[in-house]
């Protein structure tokens, strides 16, 4: 029944789940903090000496942090790609599994808010940007917005993944009514978190190089071939590391739908390259910076050349990998595939996004930036946050998934040798 | 028309209307003979340099306009007035009464003329607040040496012994000489085109005459640097506080330094980068 | 999911409440979280909670200037008074500044750093100085910043310097998601250093580069501070922060012009009031040739460039 007792004791069942594993599991979760710690580390340094000690200064004033916060608002949205086949057009191989979106959802929303959180220069004050108890500025700016969407849809999925996962623990079916409206919800809502995302940055006429129209489809395109990639990989893992069933209809109709995104994707490329080269306007300067390179007072600057071609031809590769049905059908060259997107679109999102918009600055000055030991320290402790948060909510939620663990199975199946709790 | 044009004035190539204008208007004061100019210098200053909405001087007023409306009670009649002829023609046409008839139309205009001006020739009237002069030190009064006694005035263009070294710098436009500007019977003041003295205090009356537009954007406070309240007293500089009047081409400066690039802003010491 | 049929709930327990409780823990979670990000306690509890600027009553604003002049004098060992001089009614300040006559000396830069008690280290400068050729005009992107000849200015170039335009629709206080940064009534948009997340959006949106951050902890020596300050302007700022010129807020709202006004040598700076007729800015806009910065973006700046000849 589902009443507040039983609750408590999912929650404990949960980080009970959570806390006990396989010795790999161990091994893994210990990397993970090893990781957390590192970065809490960098961090802590970060907040004694202030952002000066990572290598934004005044012309580039967004950089790493901002870069994987923007990629994996972009993750988080991709969920809808499971939700759309499952739920709008009922395709009952994916609704398995659409959980599994919503998991991964949640976890890059909470890398998404810690990166938001590392990089702002007050976070004692991020109390300030809570309605109600602080000031937010809504709906003139579209942080406000953005915190407001991110924030309502972390909890959407939350709560449904809890409801899903707290119903298959009391072994009671859940209920359609109240379920399916929020995951259909979730659709206009996951486009919502990337069009605001996209939005912020479009809206600035004094960034040109993203002052344009199709900022905001381009961001929705690259975040629904990307963040599968991620789910694509981990379906299979966990397909083999626990007695999931997820079909290869499902995957590779996944991976059809990539296709689709990323041709419509690298057509969206074409198309702002093309405006912005072919009419030669001054706003080419930042094309021309990304692309070739660009000259000023004598001297070179070509830092993020070479990364502009990487993320361009891999994801044209991708695309071919995904289109051709014989190499989507192929494990090897399909999950070649998805790292190639996920590597493309972190670029194109990262360091293909939001250095070109700010170099040159509005007064025409060339910094160059490069992440600084701090920084990538430091994301590499928020990433590792993200992935302990995914790897517990996967340890928890596929026995119960799968209905191994329940409250009247709890503790007895964890002990009995033929379940295996998965290892994420 | 044998008009002589004093002293080669051409105007640089950068002489624009205004400056044109004011060449014209030398000329035309060309007609009258330096001996009536002194005279002129002479004179207690016209009221009529108080014209409508302080408008930059171009050239001389006729002998009616320049009245002596502010002097008070009496016609002021200098001597040399009497060469002239008008004043002696009137002095001999008019009958006695018709004289006094005369004088006392005069004087009841007088009555309504307003206060006497001090006879300085000041930025009183403007009410523009300047510093002092920037004179180079024991320079000032020029009269200490310029007393007419132990010098003799000698207007030739020459080379001169003392103050050799501002002839040396000297360039303002081609051809200047000091008696250009500087008057040569009063050291103490400068003179208009006019032959009009004027005050080292209202040297932007000269500047004034060829660079026009630019006393015009001086007086409403956009030229030149302004100190103060911008709601309040408004403090001017004397043109000459920023231009030396010998050589007025603003000299260039050392720049301060540039900021320091991005690269190279680091946490200040103590702390690890 | 898997469909599975309920079991037999067990007994339920009475439930506990906890809803007083509960919301204890959780303010003081959430202030010993904060306690714990401001880098163990470097801000006090009552700059913790400080509110926005705008929403501050007049005894909560004394309390905090108190504190805040205690706080300078015991960093700076000087007596740092704290203004808060509000907007002078049928004022609103415009500024104009003459392409013809700059020499790029750069003594604004410096004046206004001293006045405006800019870290020295990491430098900050609110104004900065472009070198642009005179045949290619206002030219960004062939601009250079850090010129340092023997003198300026040199030949065949000319000099505009840039600071905040206090734009009539400023991009920065549109995007500002906690609204700390907004446009008084005399026309300058100003920051609340303590009410700032250091998100750093406004900075993005500013197309003129005149919004600077306080990436590392401001260092200003004692004997260089200015101790005559306003709250919004040119008291010293805490890390962390964004901050721009404010036209010297705590002088020109006092009816003085701004340092960088005084300081120009040869007069290029003209400062005063768009709505007094008579004021030598509204004599340049009615006389001179007259462009505004980037005029397409729409920001409607209320700091032009003028050509004087």
């Amino acid at each position: 029944m589902v009443n507040l007792r039983n609750f408590k004791r999912f929650i404990i069942d949960t980080l009970g789940l959570m806390a006990t594993g396989s010795r790999l599991y161990y091994a893994w979760v210990g990397f993970l903090l090893l990781l957390i710690a590192l970065g809490g580390l960098a961090y802590s340094g970060q907040m004694r000496n202030g952002l000066i000690i990572t290598n934004m200064r005044d012309q580039v004033s967004w950089g790493f942090y901002i870069g994987n916060f923007t990629f994996l608002v972009g993750v988080a949205a991709a969920s809808i790609m499971l939700v759309i086949p499952a739920y709008i057009y009922d395709w009952a191989p994916i609704k398995e599994i659409t959980i599994l979106g919503e998991m991964l959802a949640i976890t890059a929303l909470v890398m998404c808010l810690g990166f938001v959180m590392v990089d702002i220069g007050r976070p004692d004050r991020f109390w300030h940007i809570m309605p109600l108890v602080g000031r937010l500025n809504w709906p003139s700016s579209l942080l406000a917005w953005d915190v407001i969407v991110l924030n309502l849809y972390l909890l959407l999925n939350w709560f449904v993944v809890t409801y899903l996962l707290f119903s298959a623990y009391v072994e009671k079916h859940y209920k359609k009514a109240l379920v399916l409206p929020l995951v259909l919800l979730s659709i206009p809502m996951a486009v919502s978190i990337h069009t605001v995302t996209a939005y912020l940055y479009n809206g600035l006429a004094a960034r040109p190089f993203w002052n344009s129209a199709i900022l905001a489809p381009r961001f929705l395109a690259s975040a629904f071939c990307s963040g599968p990639a991620v789910l694509l990989i981990l379906l299979q893992v966990l397909r083999k590391t626990t007695r999931l069933k997820i079909t290869d209809e499902a995957i590779f109709k996944i991976a059809e739908l990539m296709a689709y995104t990323m041709g419509f994707n690298l057509f969206l490329t074409a198309a702002e390259s093309f405006k912005e080269i072919y009419s030669g306007t001054e706003h080419m300067i930042y094309f021309q910076y990304l692309l070739f390179g660009i000259e000023k007072n004598g001297v070179q600057y070509h830092t993020l050349v070479p990364f502009a071609w990487a993320s361009i031809i891999t994801g044209f590769v991708a695309f071919m990998l995904f289109l051709i049905p014989r190499t989507r059908t192929n494990w090897t060259t399909l999950n070649i595939g998805c790292v190639l997107i996920y590597a493309s679109v972190y670029i194109e999102k990262g360091m293909g996004l939001i250095i070109p918009g700010l170099t040159p600055d509005t007064l025409g000055e060339i910094y160059v930036y490069r992440p600084s030991l701090t920084e990538v320290t430091v994301a590499a402790g928020v990433f590792s946050l993200g992935a302990l948060v995914f790897t517990f909510m996967l340890k928890a939620a596929v026995p119960m998934m799968l209905g191994e663990f329940t409250i009247s199975k709890g503790r007895k199946s964890q002990e009995t040798p033929t379940a295996d709790p998965s290892k994420a | 028309m044998n008009i002589r044009v004093p002293n080669k004035t051409l105007m640089g190539p950068r002489e624009g209307r205004r400056a044109s204008e004011a060449r014209n208007a030398r000329r035309r004061v060309a007609g009258t003979t330096r001996d009536e100019r002194d005279a002129a210098s002479r004179r207690p200053p016209a009221f009529a340099r108080r014209d409508e909405a302080g408008q930059a001087l171009r050239g001389v007023r006729s002998l009616e306009q320049r009245t002596t409306l502010p002097c008070g009670p009496f016609l002021a009649v200098h001597p040399a007035w009497l060469h002239r002829g008008l004043v002696g023609v009137l002095l001999g046409t008019l009958s006695p009464i018709q004289f006094a008839g005369l004088a006392l139309l005069l004087l009841t205009a007088t009555a309504f003329a307003g206060p006497p001006v001090k006879p300085t020739e000041s930025s009183a009237p403007e009410g523009i607040q300047v510093p002092k002069p920037p004179f180079s030190e024991g320079i000032f009064p020029c009269s200490s040496c310029h007393d007419g006694k132990s010098m003799k005035v000698d207007t030739r263009r020459r080379e001169l012994g003392m103050h050799a070294e501002i002839q040396e710098i000297l360039h303002h436009g081609p051809n200047r000489w000091c008696l250009d500007c500087h008057d040569a019977q009063n050291r103490d003041r400068l003179h208009l085109a006019s032959g009009e003295p004027v005050a080292f205090t209202a040297s932007y009356l000269l500047c004034g005459q060829c660079h026009g537009d630019k006393l015009r954007d001086w007086r409403v406070g956009i030229h030149g640097k302004r100190t103060g309240s911008w709601n309040g007293q408004k403090q001017y500089l004397l043109c000459v506080n920023c231009h030396n009047p010998h050589s007025p081409h603003f000299k260039p400066l050392k720049p301060m330094p540039p900021p320091t690039r991005p690269e190279y802003i680091k946490m200040a010491k103590g702390g690890v980068r | 999911m898997t469909d599975l049929r309920p079991t037999q709930p067990p007994a339920g327990d009475p439930e506990t409440p906890a809803c007083g409780s509960r919301r204890e823990f959780l303010g003081t979670a959430v202030a010993t979280v904060a306690m714990a990000l401001t880098g163990c306690g470097q801000v006090s509890k009552e700059e913790f909670l400080q509110h926005n600027f705008r929403e501050l009553s007049k005894d909560e604003l004394k309390t905090i200037i108190a504190r805040l002049e205690h706080e300078y004098e015991e960093k700076y060992h000087k007596a740092v008074k704290v203004g808060n001089e509000p907007p002078l009614p049928g004022v609103i300040f415009g500024y104009a500044l003459d392409l013809s006559r700059c020499i790029g000396c750069r003594r604004c830069v410096h004046a206004c750093v001293k006045e405006n008690n800019q870290s020295r280290d990491p430098q900050i400068q609110w104004i900065r100085v472009l070198q642009m050729d005179k045949e290619e005009g206002v030219d960004i992107q062939h601009a250079e910043q850090y010129y340092n000849p023997e003198e300026v200015p040199q030949e065949s170039h000319f000099y505009m310097p840039v600071q905040c335009q206090q734009c009539k629709r400023p991009p920065c206080v549109k995007v500002c998601p906690v609204g700390a940064t907004w446009k008084e009534k005399d026309g300058i948009v100003v920051v609340d250093y303590n009410w700032c997340i250091g998100c750093r959006y406004c900075m993005a949106a500013c197309p003129y580069g005149a919004r600077h951050f306080n990436w590392g902890e401001p260092h200003i020596d004692s004997a260089d501070v200015n101790p005559v300050t306003h709250y919004l302007g040119n008291r010293p700022r805490p890390k962390g922060v964004v901050e721009k010129c404010t036209f010297c807020i705590q002088r020109t709202r006092k009816g003085l012009y701004p340092a960088c006004v005084e300081i120009c040598p040869t007069g290029s700076r003209k400062f005063g009031n768009l709505l007094d007729a008579k004021s030598e800015i509204r004599q340049v806009l009615e006389s001179k040739r007259v462009f505004k910065f980037k005029e397409d973006l729409n920001t409607q700046p209320t700091f032009f460039y003028f050509y004087g000849v």
